[in-house]
C-alpha cells in the first residue's frame, strides 16, 4: 500500500526497518549483493576522489557527488534487511538481535580500528600523492563506519515464515 | 553434559504445531519478534532463563519439558513405548 512521505516520518525507525516492503532485501541473495554495491561504491568514490584531488579535475568530484544518493540507498537497503539491528534503539530490540548486533560489533571493532589506523597513517606519516591520501581516508572512513552492518548483512540467517 | 555449541533442545515446534499458534501469535506473547522464535526451533539460538521461563508459561507446561541440553526422545518412540503392553 502506498505511503504518504508524512505518514512515512511519523513512522519510528523500528516500523520502518521492520517494513514488509523491504522484504526483497531480506534474503541471503539480496544482503549479500547489497554488501557488494557498498563496497563497490566506496571504491567507485574514494577513486573518484582521488583522481579528482590529483587532477583537480571536477568531473571526478562530480562523480563523489553522484555516488552519494546511491550510498543513501543503499545504506538504507542494507539497513532495512536486517530490520535496522545497528541502528535502532536497544530498548527495542530483542535478546536474539543484542547478542547478534553485539557479536558484530565485537568482531568489526578491531579490523575497523586498523583499517582506520592504517589510512590514517598513509596520510599523516607518508609522502604519498595527495589524491592517494584522499582516495584511501574516503575508502577507509566508508568501510569502517559500515563493517558491523555489513558482517550482520553478510552472514544473516534466513528468516523463517512468520 | 552439554551437547555440541551449547545448543539447548526443544519442543517448541511441536507444541506450537499442536495448539496451532503462529511464530508470530508466540512471539508477540512473550515480547520478541517472530524471527527469533523460528531462531529457538531451528536450534540456532539459546534462550535466556527469562525467555525460556516466558515460552513454557505461555504453553503451560513444565520449562523442562520444552528445553532440554540433550536431544528429546522422538514423539515415535514414546507412542511405541506407550502402547506396548504391561506385563
Amino acid at each position: 500500500m502506498a505511503r504518504t512521505l508524512r505518514e512515512t516520518f511519523a513512522l519510528s525507525r523500528r516500523e520502518i526497518m521492520n517494513d514488509p516492503q523491504f522484504d526483497w532485501a531480506r534474503n541471503r541473495t539480496a544482503r549479500r549483493l547489497l554488501c557488494l554495491a557498498y563496497v563497490g561504491l566506496a571504491v567507485i568514490g574514494a577513486a573518484c576522489l582521488g583522481l579528482g584531488t590529483a587532477d583537480r579535475n571536477l568531473w571526478f568530484i562530480g562523480g563523489v557527488v553522484l555516488t552519494l544518493p546511491l550510498f543513501v540507498f543503499v545504506i538504507g537497503s542494507i539497513n532495512a534487511s536486517v530490520r535496522g539491528l545497528t541502528e535502532i534503539r536497544t530498548a527495542e530490540l530483542d535478546e536474539w538481535q543484542i547478542a547478534r548486533r553485539d557479536a558484530m560489533f565485537r568482531i568489526c571493532w578491531w579490523p575497523a580500528l586498523i583499517l582506520l589506523s592504517g589510512a590514517g597513517y598513509v596520510a599523516a606519516m607518508t609522502a604519498a600523492a595527495p589524491g592517494l591520501k584522499a582516495a584511501l581516508c574516503f575508502g577507509a572512513f566508508f568501510l569502517a563506519m559500515y563493517l558491523p552492518t555489513m558482517a550482520l548483512a553478510w552472514g544473516y540467517p534466513e528468516e523463517p515464515e512468520p | 553434559m552439554l551437547c555440541k555449541h551449547n545448543i539447548m533442545f526443544n519442543r517448541i515446534a511441536l507444541l506450537r504445531a499442536e495448539r496451532n499458534v503462529s511464530r508470530k501469535a508466540l512471539a508477540e506473547a512473550v515480547g520478541v519478534n517472530f524471527q527469533t522464535v523460528g531462531y529457538l526451533e531451528r536450534g540456532d539460538y539459546s534462550p535466556s532463563l527469562e525467555l525460556a521461563l516466558k515460552i513454557s508459561g505461555f504453553f503451560d507446561v513444565p520449562v523442562e519439558l520444552l528445553f532440554s541440553l540433550t536431544p528429546f526422545e522422538p514423539l515415535t518412540a514414546q507412542l511405541v513405548r506407550a502402547a506396548e503392553p504391561t506385563v
